[in-house]
């Protein structure tokens, strides 16, 4: 078991080594993605800017659930998707480019001696400023209509963050490599991130889908990205249990449903997504570097 | 210098699945499965060599001969599937123009990208800045994007930066040919100096001429086997000879073991010639038609480049198919030619010893190596020789003597007497 687990303490130590590639790396990602643009590297603002105006009118306005008649735009509910779609979007952006990493760096694999679990990273890092980019926005909406709370939970941001890189970087380096080996996983993908993308609470919230589910319910809390997208809003504030946007499901003693159960604190939704982040990069990590060595054939 | 090879190689094999279609690689995973569904491919075969520091080493073979299997495998992109290497030192690899390079930076940038993937600091890479730059000449374009540049451009570039990150070893597969005359020269000055330093170096290439002037080791491979090992001009020699077989008999011509013709691009500024002429050596007269045993000349009006350099001067006779069937150039035979401006070169022929026919005189002006080749040219007519008195058959009169042995006694049938008609 340990011979298995050992080689993973050496991907730090590789990072580390190569600091200054994947510096380079994440410029050209990132920068290389607005090159020849007017606006350049400010779309990376006005992308989750105009996200939100949009995701305000259509759900906190229009399709607002279950609206009080008279009441105002439901901006609860447009914070609660736009914190869901940051923190799924940045997952599977960056999933979905790590995707084709290593055929896309072909000329790196076949022709120059090159740590390749490293390409996976700087697509991580590129979706976590994508991500921060939206959580700025995020919270300066979110504050000013005073719905966001700073407290305890505050402190748990950064270790989600974390544990976000890591499991987008594990996932990542798992379909890096699948993609080397089996040329449909990117289309594959394609569609299971869209299927991943609703079976996330992203637009619903955990009591529409107990009441319909009943005792089947905890089959949802397998997904990893449960734990992970609840984590995200709970970090960055959003803990307003209001129209019961963030509890579970309940029935009273007569089976009549209630306001119900708050949901598990940031803390407990972090270390869930915490060993499925890691458990994931354990199992790409060993995965990839085990047939990094076939790449170069492969590509 | 160590007295243990820098590069030593045991055994080293390497095959590659050729599948016909992508299902193939699936139903071999099947259980059920019950025959291949792939081609194997031998790219290496076993093959064991050690090179020594200082050492050049040049890889010659046919098309899929597996030279650029295995300088992959030295540089580390690729693995074998048995035997083991060592290689001693920092490695650099050129194994593709621009591997490596990001399209969309700029020359500076991708300078300082290129040595952090081979382990030099943005601090190290700084202070070899101006030297990478002065060596690629990429003054005014080092801060445009590179795909703005041409292919030639890249390739100095890339160039460039292997050569100033001073590796123990540099492997080099084929990309000395891009690049303009000017650069080229450039490359080779580099080549030969760094070889002057103890580096070592192993390249391939499919001109068997670059390989004998670069290389003092050559390692010849078929079919991924181990052909021939051993001195570059040995072994030059006998792959040249196999491959004159190949192609008398596929009656087409393969690798050519002359310097390649380049046809009337030169640069006014590097040595070039002004014309080549065919002179009878006696009168100094231009003349084109011989008989055997004349005394020729080749008359060659080189001028030395804007900043003179020593020179080789080469004449190549040719027949029409292009097989060589004399050489001499001044490297070769240690005559320095160091001729300020304008000059006259004459090869002199005493006794023409080739036989009936039209031949080509192909004229060079190279480097002092002999290597890089500035410009070539035919003389203005070709050598014309007439067959006065000499019957032989071919292309050329060697001299040579019969002797006439009896083995043993009586075996020749004495004709009888008798059994003669009257």
């Amino acid at each position: 078991m340990l011979k298995h687990v050992l080689p993973i303490l050496g991907y730090p130590k590789v990072i580390a080594s190569n600091t200054e590639i994947l510096a380079n790396f994440f410029r050209r990602d990132l920068l290389g993605r607005f090159r020849g643009s007017f606006l350049g590297i400010f779309w990376v603002l006005i992308q989750p800017i105009f996200m939100f105006a949009i995701y305000f009118f259509v759900f906190g306005y229009l399709f607002a659930p279950r609206m009080a008649p008279g009441a105002g735009p439901n901006v609860e509910f447009a914070l609660y998707l736009f914190s869901g779609i940051i923190a799924f979007s940045s997952f599977s952006e960056s999933t979905t480019r790590s995707c084709g990493v290593v055929l896309e760096n072909g000329n790196l694999v076949k022709k120059v001696r090159f740590p390749c679990e490293l390409l996976p990273i700087p697509n991580v890092l590129v979706a976590m400023v994508t991500y921060l980019v939206g959580a700025v926005v995020f919270l300066i909406v979110g504050f000013s209509f005073g719905m966001l709370e700073v407290g305890p939970h505050t402190f748990a941001w950064p270790l989600v963050i974390l544990v976000h890189a890591v499991m987008s970087l594990g996932f990542g380096l798992i379909l890096a490599c699948l993609q080397v080996l089996i040329r449909d996983t990117a289309h594959l993908y394609a569609i299971a991130s869209q299927a991943w993308f609703f079976l996330s609470p992203v637009f619903w919230f955990p009591r529409m889908l107990e009441e319909k589910l009943g005792s089947w319910s905890w089959v949802i809390e397998l997904n990893p990205m449960y734990p992970l997208v609840h984590a995200h809003r709970q970090a960055l504030g959003f803990t307003s249990p209001n129209m019961g946007l963030m509890v579970h499901y309940a029935e009273d003693a007569s089976g009549k449903p209630i306001m119900g159960a708050p949901l598990e604190s940031v803390w407990y939704h972090t270390g869930i997504a915490a060993i499925w982040a890691f458990f994931f990069l354990f199992i790409g990590y060993s995965f990839f570097t085990s047939r990094k060595n076939k790449f170069s054939d492969l590509v | 210098m160590s007295d243990t090879p820098v590069i030593s190689v045991q055994e080293i094999s390497k095959t590659y699945r050729i599948y016909g279609n992508p299902y193939g690689r699936i139903k071999e995973l099947m259980p059920w499965n019950d025959r291949p569904h792939h081609q194997v491919v031998h790219a290496v075969r076993d093959l064991s060599f050690e090179v020594e520091q200082g050492q050049t080493v040049g890889l010659v073979g046919g098309n899929g001969a597996g030279k650029s299997t295995l300088l992959k495998i030295l540089t580390g992109t690729t693995f074998p599937d048995s035997g083991s290497y060592q290689i001693r030192g920092k490695v650099a690899s050129l194994l593709e123009l621009g591997a490596g390079f990001s399209m969309d930076f700029t020359g500076r940038e991708n300078i300082y990208m290129n040595g952090a993937m081979m382990g030099i600091s943005r601090q190290e890479m700084r202070k070899r800045f101006d030297e990478i730059l002065e060596f690629s000449e990429l003054y005014e374009f080092i801060d445009a994007p590179l795909r703005t540049y041409s292919s030639g451009m890249i390739c100095r570039l890339g160039f460039s930066v292997a050569v100033a990150t001073e590796p123990d070893v540099l492997i080099i597969d084929e990309i000395l040919s891009v690049g303009d005359m000017h650069f080229q020269s450039k490359c080779v000055e580099r080549i030969y100096d760094y070889k002057k330093r103890g580096k070592t170096l192993l390249f391939c290439s499919h001109s068997l001429y670059d390989v004998r002037q670069i290389c003092d080791y050559a390692i010849w491979l078929d079919k991924g086997a181990m052909q021939m090992k051993g001195d570059a001009v040995e072994v030059t020699n006998e792959y040249s000879t196999s491959q004159t077989q190949i192609s008398k008999k596929a009656r087409r011509r393969v690798e050519d073991e002359s310097p390649e013709f380049v046809p009337t691009h030169y640069d006014d500024a590097l040595p070039h010639l002004l014309g080549a002429t065919l002179i009878d050596a006696d009168t100094g007269e231009p003349q084109s038609r011989f008989v055997p045993g004349d005394r020729v000349g080749v008359r060659l009006h080189v001028k030395n480049g804007a900043v003179p350099e020593e020179i080789t001067v080469g004449v190549a006779v040719t027949t029409h198919d292009r097989t060589i069937v004399f050489s001499a150039s001044t490297e070769m035979d240690g005559i320095p030619v160091d001729i300020l401006g304008e000059g006259y070169v004459t090869l002199i022929l005493p006794s023409l010893l080739l036989l009936a026919g039209e031949y080509v005189l192909m004229c060079g002006v190279m480097d002092k190596h002999g290597f890089h080749r500035h410009h070539q040219l035919p003389t203005d007519q070709d050598l014309k020789v007439m067959n006065s008195k000499v019957k032989d058959l071919g292309v050329f009169l060697h001299e040579h003597e019969w002797k006439v042995e009896q083995l043993d006694e009586a075996s020749f049938p004495e004709p009888r007497q008798s059994e003669r008609p009257v």
